[in-house]
């Protein structure tokens, strides 16, 4: 009796069923909660105090409101301690008085020692080698006030993953087995992590967002502590549930609205960037930008070059150098970039840590015997937002071993080898699903002519100093040549070789394997190896690829010369359009087809 | 997942004195950011174990980290200080060979060195490495000590 009396009046001064209805529909609330569509898209149930509160914004309300008003708890547990950013909200629009002043000791050193002031997104460029990174990857960065950037907390979203899985991990990654959590580190863990073992530029782009703002993002990270959604690699991705600490602050832009099949990190900076939110970008460069834009920039010799890496892979000592009669100035040129290069060895032999350590004090030592400071100026690419869209629509004309055809393509994402690489990484081409429809208006015919699951290509240049592995991968469903018609295979191929730079091209010579697996009899799949190039010359306004392979096709009793050539020309119309001459010959079962193809495409 | 459960042996590490010893590999000194989670590693694993797009970590790696580290003497509340030399030795360390660096700017902005001082003071710190970094047992409170003598004589 008396207990119903107390809650009917603590209500009651909060104000009426009325206003907390209206309270409840506020956008702050129900980005508090991750709303979406009429439910939370946390699937953690300890997130919420009412057992319906996933999937109403009210009961969550009234719940955190008898919450806050009963509770006795006077430490970290307590409901304003535990959701300091519902309590700053509620506590704005209603009159409301807590039965104790809990002292929030956790909340508080965590508060402090992140003193928020200003906030920044991060973005990682990509990283082909990990199928799971290849389309970069963003967080969120808060700083203190202070100057040095690396002073600031990283706040990043990932799964709970483990990588033995295997195949599995792909699966699950893709359908929601995993759980993602949001976490904090200082944000120069995240440069090492980024720029120093994966070799990945970081680009940082200070949001409009004062000290308040910041403040509320970190009151809400913290309600949002171990508490899980599960994990989709194309949408609830780690970009999408970062957009959620931003829409926290500023609900009218409904960041995460935006986002539905699939969430590009790149896209999520160019809707910031449509909203005005940026105020500034700054240019990060990984260890191996910098170690390229070094050699540049100094002007080292190749000799110099040879000399530093011996001295980072310690075949010659760093007092030799000291000792040598060169001008003072070289030395430290050289002794500064034998210092850049001990890391990238050091991860390359698997050091270990004692030998780390002293090697490192070593190297250290002989640089501080040159008082001279290099400062190595290293250019800032296009940054990743100002490249095309990712999704293309093609319109294209053509004749195929006679055959006039027209048609069209659309591809969901994401970067092909034809396209500028402006913003992207050059030489890399990965595309999600394509799906390509031939008409033959003489043969009044209209075929599915290609669709791919998947296309990778990464063409990464090796030199003096790095020795990276080209390679490519392709699955999909196409026609293809058999003896006297087209048919529809599916494509598996893998290939591996290694590309270099001559002038201004990217040249990689290596080996393609295909199988091609009949859909309409299985008799008729074949395997193919063809030793192949790939050139793809300039960038920006103009852009050229020669593919080139010849070898053999092995069917299930003979086996045939087989060999293809194709090159292509791309005129760059504007960021979003190019239009490219395509013409190719394949010689198949002794036989040759020759086909030219003229497209226009938008980027969108 | 090597990374998670170090985490949780980190975080009983202070009511646990067997594994305190463990710890006591590390240290921190050199390295220590490398090799805190995993000491018996190398460099190439500590590279497997970390992140790209998906992976886990879902701590909140920030108010824990330099307690098990030998505290300094001459700062006597500067935990901020503290922590980003614990964590960024190598870094620092290679900043002072140079004589500029990110992570040089950094401690002197937190040790309040004014703009004008600054020249001199990176130039004294390079002077001075091999007194800084006598060995590579080093520790990142003596580093600290080091550095604000120098500071001290700017």
């Amino acid at each position: 009796m008396t207990a119903g009396f107390l809650a009917c009046s603590l209500s009651f001064s909060y104000g009426s069923e009325d206003t907390l209805k209206g309270l409840s529909s506020n956008p702050v609330w129900l980005k508090l909660l991750h709303f979406r569509d009429g439910k939370s898209e946390i699937d953690d149930r300890d997130f919420f105090l009412s057992p319906e509160g996933y999937k109403n914004p009210l009961a969550e309300l009234k719940a955190t409101l008898k919450a806050l008003q009963t509770s006795k708890d006077t430490g970290d547990n307590h409901p304003a301690c535990r959701y300091p950013a519902r309590y700053t909200f509620l506590k704005k629009h209603l009159d409301l008085k807590l039965a104790v002043k809990p002292d929030c000791k956790a909340f508080r050193e965590f508060f402090s020692q992140i003193k928020p002031n200003s906030v920044s997104l991060v973005f990682s460029d990509y990283y082909i080698n990990s199928p799971a990174s290849m389309y970069g990857h963003t967080f969120l960065r808060i700083d203190p006030p202070f100057k040095s950037s690396l002073l600031g907390y990283a706040v990043n979203y990932a799964a709970d993953v483990d990588r033995q899985e295997g195949l599995m991990y792909y699966i699950k990654g893709l359908t929601g087995g995993y759980k993602g959590f949001y976490s904090v580190f200082p944000y120069y863990r995240k440069i090492f992590e980024y720029s120093h073992l994966e070799s990945r530029n970081l680009w940082e782009y200070r949001l409009k967002l004062d000290r308040e703002d910041a403040g509320f993002i970190v009151m809400h990270l913290w309600e949002l502590k171990e508490r899980y959604s599960y994990y989709y690699f194309f949408d609830k991705n780690c970009s999408y549930q970062i957009l959620y600490l931003i829409d926290v602050v500023k609900p009218e832009l409904d960041l995460t609205g935006r986002f539905s099949l699939w969430t590009i990190p790149v896209e999520t900076v160019r809707a910031l960037k449509k909203e005005g939110m940026v105020e500034k970008v700054e240019f990060r460069p990984s260890a191996t930008t910098l170690i390229k834009a070094f050699i540049k920039s100094e002007k080292l010799s190749q000799k110099e070059v040879e000399t530093a890496k011996e001295i980072a892979q310690f075949k010659r000592k760093a007092e030799t150098v000291l000792q040598s009669g060169i001008p003072e100035r070289d030395k430290a040129k050289i002794l500064e970039f034998s210092k850049l290069l001990f890391m990238y060895y050091a991860v390359k032999n698997k050091m270990g840590q004692e030998e780390y350590k002293k090697k490192l004090l070593t190297l250290l030592r002989a640089r501080s015997k040159v008082k001279h400071r290099i400062k190595p100026y290293v250019p800032r690419p296009a940054p990743p937002e100002e490249g095309h869209k990712p999704q293309r629509l093609s319109l294209f004309w053509g004749t195929d071993d006679g055959e006039r055809f027209v048609g069209f393509s659309y591809r969901t994402a994401y970067h092909s080898l034809q396209d500028d690489d402006t913003g992207y990484m050059e030489g890399s081409e990965v595309v999600f699903p394509s799906v390509k429809v031939v008409n033959y208006p003489d043969l009044n015919r209209t075929v599915l002519d290609r669709l791919t699951f998947v296309r990778i290509l990464s063409l990464a240049e090796r030199n003096l100093l790095f020795k990276p592995v080209s390679w490519g991968v392709n699955f999909s469903v196409e026609r293809k040549w058999e003896y006297g018609k087209k048919s529809l295979f599916t494509d598996l191929s893998f290939g591996v070789g290694h590309s270099y730079r001559i002038g201004k091209a990217v040249v990689f010579y290596g080996l393609f394997s295909g199988t091609d697996l009949s859909l309409t009899s299985l008799d008729k799949s074949r395997f193919n190896l063809l030793p192949s190039t790939v050139a793809v010359f300039g960038s920006g306004l103009h852009k050229l690829v020669l593919k080139g392979g010849f070898g053999g096709m092995f069917t299930k009793n003979k086996a045939y010369y087989h060999g293809r050539l194709n090159g292509s020309y791309t005129l760059k119309l504007g960021r979003n359009g190019t239009a490219v001459f395509e013409g190719g010959f394949t010689r198949v079962f002794n036989k040759n087809r020759y086909a030219v193809q003229f497209s226009v495409n938008r980027y969108f | 997942m090597r990374r998670i459960i170090a985490g949780l042996v980190g975080a009983v590490v202070i009511a646990s004195p067997t594994l305190a010893v463990d710890k006591e590999n590390v240290g921190c000194g050199l390295g220590y950011m490398l090799f805190k989670d995993a000491p018996d590693t190398t460099l190439f694993e500590v590279l497997a174990v970390t992140t790209n797009g998906i992976s886990g970590n879902q701590t909140f790696g920030i108010t824990t980290g330099t307690l098990e580290c030998k505290q300094p003497e001459r700062v006597v509340k500067n935990d901020r200080l503290f922590r980003f030399v614990s964590e960024n030795m190598d870094q620092l360390a290679s900043d002072i060979a140079s004589g500029r660096g990110e992570a040089l700017d950094t401690v002197s902005e937190l040790m309040d060195i004014p703009e004008e001082k600054k020249e001199l003071f990176y130039s004294k710190l390079q002077e001075n490495f091999d007194k800084i970094y006598p060995s590579e047992k080093v520790q990142s409170a003596d580093v600290i000590d080091k550095i604000v003598e120098i500071a001290q004589e700017v």
